[in-house]
C-alpha cells in the first residue's frame, strides 16, 4: 500500500482506512504509455538500430514495447526507421490509416524528420515525413544509437501520461451549436424510447422543470453559437439593412419618448 | 585466353570493337546487334556466359547513353562487358529478357530512370518511381519542382 501511495500522484489516505483516490484517465494514460506495441516496419538503416534496440542488449521490453506486432491493427505505435521515399509515403499514410486510435508516431533518423543528407538534389526522398503522417516524437541522428530511440520511446511515454487522450484527440472541429442539438436530441430521444411520448410524467417534477431549464440555456446557448459563426446565412445584405432600420428606428424613438416626458 | 574470345567474337560479328578499361574487356557493338550478340555470347560453348552480373546504362549529353551488360561464365571462369551506343533523342535497343530473363527488372529500372526503351520487354513499367511521374531523373538535364538546389556555400 506504501508504494502505490508513493507512486501515484492522485493517491491519498481517507481517515478511516487506507483507499486510493485516483483518477481513471490517469490511469488509462499509465497503461497505455508502458504497453506500446511498435509496427513491425523499417524502411531503411534505421531499421536495424530498431531492431538492435529490440534486442537483448538494449532490451525495448523493459519499457514494454517489445511486441513488435507484424499488423497494423494490433498495433499502436508507428516508428518511422528509414527514408522515406514518394513512393513508399503513399504505402506508410496507408498503413497509418489502418491503424486503431490512440495511436502515436516516432520519426526515428534525419531522413525521416527533415530529410537529412537526401535534402539537397534529390527527386525521390520526402523532405520530413511529418509531411504524410502526424509525428508525437523526433529522434535525431543519422541513423540514432538504440539509446537514442530508447530515450525517444521514454520521451513519448511522457508526453502520454501528459497529455492523455481528450488532449490528443480535440474535439475542434465540432460545431458547439451542432453539439449541443446533438445532446438534446440524444437525450430526449432516449427518454422517448424508454417511456414513450408522456415522458415527462414518468420522470421527477423537479428533474423536468431542470431539463426544461437546461433546454432554455443551451437555446440561447444554440442562438449565441450561430451568432457568433462566420459563415452564416443570417449576414446577407437584406438582413443588415433591417437590422440598420431597426437600430435607427430605435436611436430616433428614444428623443421622442424624451420630449413626451418633457 | 583474351585473343581467343576477341576472336570469337569477330568472327560473328565483324564491326565488333574491343578495348579495356579498369572493370576488364569490353566489347562495343552496334544497338541492332546487340540482342544477337548477347545471346551468341550465352549459348557459344567456348564462351558460355550464363550469368548476368550487371546491366546498366550510363549518360553521356549530347549525343549518347551507353548500355551495358556485364557477363561472367561459371563454366569458363571469364567475364566479358558488352556496351552499344545509343542515340540520346531516340533511345531504344533490343531487350535481353529472353537471353537472360534477370535482366527484367534491370530494364525496367533503365526504362524508369533513364528513359530507355526495350523493343520486345514483356512488362516494361516503372519500376522505383510512381506511375504518375514525369520524366527520368537520372538523365543529367532533369529538372523537377522538387528538387531542392544545394546552396553554394556547401557545394565548395
Amino acid at each position: 500500500m506504501g508504494i502505490a501511495e508513493n507512486s501515484l500522484p492522485h493517491a491519498g489516505k481517507l481517515p478511516a482506512g487506507n483507499f486510493i483516490v485516483g483518477s481513471v484517465g490517469w490511469l488509462f494514460n499509465w497503461a497505455q504509455s508502458n504497453s506500446l506495441w511498435p509496427l513491425t516496419s523499417g524502411l531503411a538503416c534505421c531499421a536495424l538500430e530498431m531492431m538492435a534496440a529490440g534486442g537483448a542488449r538494449f532490451d525495448l521490453s523493459r519499457f514494454g514495447a517489445e511486441v513488435f506486432r507484424p499488423s497494423v491493427r494490433q498495433a499502436d505505435l508507428l516508428i518511422v526507421a528509414g527514408t522515406l521515399t514518394e513512393k513508399m509515403a503513399h504505402k506508410l499514410k496507408h498503413l497509418y490509416d489502418q491503424m486503431p486510435d490512440p495511436k502515436w508516431v516516432i520519426s526515428m533518423g534525419s531522413c525521416t524528420n527533415a530529410g537529412g543528407p537526401y535534402y539537397h538534389d534529390c527527386y525521390s526522398v520526402i523532405r520530413g515525413c511529418d509531411t504524410v503522417v502526424p509525428v508525437d516524437i523526433y529522434v535525431g541522428g543519422c541513423p540514432p544509437r538504440p539509446d537514442a530511440l530508447l530515450n525517444g520511446l521514454i520521451k513519448l511515454q511522457e508526453k502520454i501520461k501528459r497529455e492523455g487522450l481528450a488532449d490528443k484527440y480535440p474535439a475542434k472541429d465540432l460545431d458547439p451549436s451542432q453539439f449541443v442539438e446533438k445532446l438534446n436530441e440524444m437525450s430526449t430521444h432516449r427518454m422517448q424510447s424508454i417511456h414513450g411520448d408522456d415522458w415527462k410524467k414518468y420522470a421527477h417534477t423537479e428533474l423536468v422543470s431542470a431539463w426544461e431549464k437546461h433546454r432554455q440555456t443551451t437555446n440561447t446557448l444554440i442562438k449565441e453559437a450561430r451568432a457568433l459563426a462566420p459563415n452564416e446565412p443570417e449576414a446577407s445584405e437584406d438582413r443588415i439593412q433591417e437590422q440598420d432600420r431597426d437600430r435607427t428606428g430605435t436611436e430616433t424613438d428614444e428623443p421622442r419618448q424624451q420630449t413626451d416626458e418633457e | 585466353m583474351t585473343e581467343e574470345l576477341k576472336k570469337t567474337i569477330t568472327d560473328k560479328f565483324e564491326k565488333a570493337e574491343f578495348y579495356e578499361n579498369a572493370i576488364g574487356l569490353v566489347c562495343v557493338v552496334a544497338p541492332e546487334k546487340f540482342r544477337e550478340a548477347a545471346l551468341f555470347c550465352r549459348n557459344e560453348p567456348s564462351l558460355a556466359f550464363d550469368f548476368l552480373n550487371n546491366y546498366t546504362a550510363a549518360d553521356f549529353p549530347p549525343e549518347r547513353f551507353e548500355v551495358f551488360a556485364q557477363m561472367y561464365s561459371y563454366e569458363n571462369r571469364i567475364k566479358l562487358t558488352l556496351k552499344t551506343m545509343l542515340d540520346r533523342s531516340e533511345p531504344r535497343v533490343p531487350s535481353l529478357v529472353e537471353v537472360w530473363s534477370a535482366a527484367n527488372w534491370y530494364e525496367r529500372e533503365m526504362y524508369d530512370l533513364f528513359g530507355i526503351i526495350f523493343a520486345g520487354h514483356p512488362d516494361l513499367r516503372r519500376l522505383f518511381l510512381p506511375e504518375y511521374w514525369i520524366g527520368h531523373p537520372l538523365r543529367k538535364d532533369y529538372s523537377d519542382d522538387r528538387l531542392v538546389p544545394k546552396p553554394e556555400v556547401l557545394s565548395e
